[in-house]
């Protein structure tokens, strides 16, 4: 997937906007501190990622997660290929928001398990879950839930 | 039994809707297990080549239909030629999208055969009508002799 293709987002709620560079796909880290950010896709920027630099409330940003969850689950939900669940679009958009989604995917997570342990790991940089789980959803949802109680983001 | 999301699975599946031989929902919606899992008896795991699956041990971590075989190997499976029942035997279908494997089938002792499709419901269907965007093509066809060992999962 191409950077250009990556993200996709819907910019007409946002009241102001200025286009800020933060780097190139490879060197940019979405935990690095920029949680007010969004990714544009579909600029014919050769290798580049651009991002708008806008102030976006609690509010909009547990919206924009709910929207993305939804249109994740219902573009992914016949394939069995772990690799392109978390290469769609939506799944990267949310990584993309950085720190302040752990709680939001943590409380998704709760209410029906799914496979969010790779944004999680990409996330949090930390992996609770052991190699004699890997396989089984339930188990490795409690491992990253217990996690999340731990470090009080549940 | 409900289709998660019909409207993508009918894109998804465009064979299913056109299909002279109806195809039967015989499961619900489950995340916590795939079609591998389902088509090695298991219901209970996701089995793929990714960290946060089962793999089984020394087989390759990648989405090769080699590794795939060696998967299935582990079990016992060989490559066959084709899907037709044969008495004494249990067979697999291997679907796959420009050389890389997407989805897995279990042959029923009807003939037809048997899915569990990503998160959504699993279902009994011809081999050929899961042919289309989502999971390609069949790739090939594997058996085994059949086994007298009860799966470890509720609705073979």
């Amino acid at each position: 997937m191409s950077p250009q293709e990556l993200y996709t987002i819907d910019v007409s709620s946002t009241s102001q906007r200025g286009i800020c560079y933060l780097g190139d796909r490879e060197s940019f880290n979405p935990s690095s501190g920029l949680d007010n950010y969004i990714f544009l896709s579909n600029l014919k920027l050769g290798s580049s990622l651009w991002a708008y630099s806008v102030p976006i409330t609690d509010m909009q940003l547990n919206q924009r997660f709910t929207n993305l969850v939804r249109e994740w689950k219902r573009e992914t939900v016949n394939i069995s290929s772990i690799q392109q669940m978390v290469l769609h679009s939506c799944y990267q958009e949310i990584i993309a928001m950085g720190p302040k989604a752990i709680h939001l995917i943590l409380n998704e997570l709760k209410q029906e398990p799914d496979f969010w342990f790779w944004a999680l790991r990409a996330l949090t940089r930390e992996d609770p879950v052991t190699e004699d789980i890997r396989g089984d959803v339930m188990a490795m949802r409690e491992a990253w839930l217990d996690w999340g109680r731990k470090h009080a983001y549940l | 039994m409900r289709i998660y999301n019909p409207r993508k699975f009918f894109i998804s599946f465009p064979r299913l809707a056109k299909s002279p031989f109806p195809f039967t929902v015989a499961s619900p919606v489950d995340t916590g297990y795939n079609c591998i899992a389902w088509v090695v008896g298991e219901n209970y795991r996701w089995w793929w080549p990714s960290r946060d699956s089962y793999w089984p041990t020394g087989c390759p971590q990648e989405i090769t239909i080699s590794a795939f075989k060696k998967a299935f190997a582990t079990l016992g499976y060989e490559l066959c030629s084709d899907g037709r029942r044969e008495v004494g035997y249990e067979k697999i279908v291997l679907y796959a999208q420009k050389n890389e494997p997407t989805h897995a089938a279990r042959q029923l002792t009807s003939g037809r055969w048997t899915s569990k499709l990503g998160k959504n419901v699993d279902i009994e269907h011809k081999v050929k009508d899961l042919e289309g965007p989502c999971y390609g093509k069949v790739a090939m066809y594997f058996r085994r002799p059949r086994q007298n060992v009860q799966s470890s999962t509720t609705s073979i």
